[in-house]
């Protein structure tokens, strides 16, 4: 699906990460001090942050709490939306409350969404439109993943990879226009490469996470350079048009192939994974605060913000920031 | 394509110990450097340098290091 939308725009972004830093190097014991190289060299993730008794919910209300508790942001939020495929319950949907833990009015819509490394720009297009729509005058939009809780510390796949953090990211209108589409694809045929259950009577070990990363890498070297390519050839615009590519922090070697694909030099691509992991749909809001907090200017710059994974599904946003207010990353305890 | 060339390539992806040894006749599956992170050096290594973008699966195929070089030839049509 492709939609373009003319007056929405990201007004801040919170991200938070749990305090407690995990090594890399901690799983020596478990493969080997040179398999973890060699996995640290490749997929680039040095540490991650991990929660200690924090569920999703919780680090998403400490995410939110930023741009809530600032009057000024706070005012005509009329959606919010929780992205999450690592809720705490299935019922009721965590966003209702949400709603009632930021203090918000109960005029305000709320909702969860189950997406995972491509929700960011799925769930942005869902808040764009209702601001495009004039449905809301504001939308919060909440990503967390507590990946940790669901993640086999003896899976080679997965271990040194997933992570948690949460994101809040404010959409509104400022008065002004500009250009901003989307492009969202699926392919269900890969339903089965990146799996978790949650079902209350299966075992424990269907509820970790798998991942046939073979299968992935497969789907997002086929799938996502040409998909971009084909939104900036319609929207007329070429790689040298862009000032920065946000990727979902999948696996620094993939999303360098990635950019080299699409011709964007690794200087217009920042990254978070180092640090942070792949964190699913936080990823990308993430490396946004990342890249601002090191001193990276977002104003007026034209970027790609593309996610991908499970489903398969993946999709980008092509946009032009204005000046948005990005808080410097926090960590939060427990 | 040249062989060398093709060798080196490999050699450097797959960071392999034993380059003295690494031929076109090498078995990809005797090969310790050849796992999961491996095959994705060795495809990402080919798509960069021949713009020839393979598949786990078409690799999984190769036997031997000359029928991964053939598959890049086919691909390239030359």
């Amino acid at each position: 699906m492709e939609c373009s939308f003319s007056i929405p725009t990201i007004q801040a972004i919170s991200a938070v990460v749990p305090e407690r830093r995990v090594l890399s190097s901690e799983y020596d014991s478990v493969f080997g001090a040179k398999q973890v190289n060699k996995i640290i060299k490749s997929v680039g993730i040095e540490e991650r942050r991990f929660v200690d008794c924090n569920n999703s919910y919780d680090l998403a209300i400490e995410a939110a709490r930023r741009i809530t508790e600032d009057d000024e942001l706070k005012r005509e939020i009329d959606v919010l939306i929780f992205v999450s495929q690592t809720a705490p319950r299935a019922v009721p949907n965590v966003s209702s409350g949400l709603q009632h833990r930021l203090n918000l009015p109960t005029a305000v819509a709320t909702f969860d969404l189950n997406l995972g490394c491509a929700g960011y720009p799925y769930a942005l297009s869902v808040a764009y439109s209702f601001v495009q729509c004039k449905q809301a005058r504001r939308v919060l939009l909440i990503n967390s993943e507590t990946l940790s809780r669901i993640t086999s510390r003896s899976d080679q796949s997965t271990s040194l990879l997933f992570a948690d953090a949460a994101a809040a990211t404010l959409i509104g209108t400022d008065g002004s226009e500009s250009r901003s589409s989307f492009s969202l694809h699926t392919d269900g045929s890969g339903e089965m490469a990146i799996l978790a259950s949650n079902l209350p009577d299966d075992a424990m070990d269907d509820k970790l996470i798998k991942m046939d990363g073979g299968a992935v890498f497969d789907f997002v070297l086929r799938e996502v350079p040409s998909s971009i390519n084909k939104q900036l050839e319609r929207e007329g615009l070429d790689s040298e048009g862009l000032d920065l590519v946000f990727l979902h922090q999948a696996n620094e070697f993939l999303l360098k192939h990635v950019a080299t694909k699409i011709k964007v030099p690794h200087s217009k691509l920042p990254m978070s994974i180092q640090k942070f992991g792949n964190t699913s749909s936080v990823s990308i809001p993430l490396t946004i605060s990342s890249y601002v907090s090191c001193g990276g200017s977002l104003s007026n710059r034209t970027c790609i913000l593309a996610g991908f994974g499970s489903g398969f599904s993946w999709g980008s946003a092509l946009l032009r920031f204005s000046n948005p207010k990005i808080y410097p990353i926090k960590e939060i305890a427990g | 394509m040249d062989s060398r060339e093709f060798l080196n390539l490999l050699v450097e992806a797959l960071e392999v110990e034993d380059a003295v040894n690494f031929s076109l006749v090498t078995e990809l599956r005797d090969l310790n450097e050849y796992d999961s992170l491996g095959v994705i050096s060795i495809i990402t290594a080919i798509d960069q340098k021949y713009s020839v973008t393979l598949t786990g699966e078409q690799l999984a195929r190769c036997t031997t290091v000359n029928s991964l070089k053939q598959l890049v030839e086919a691909k390239m049509g030359t």
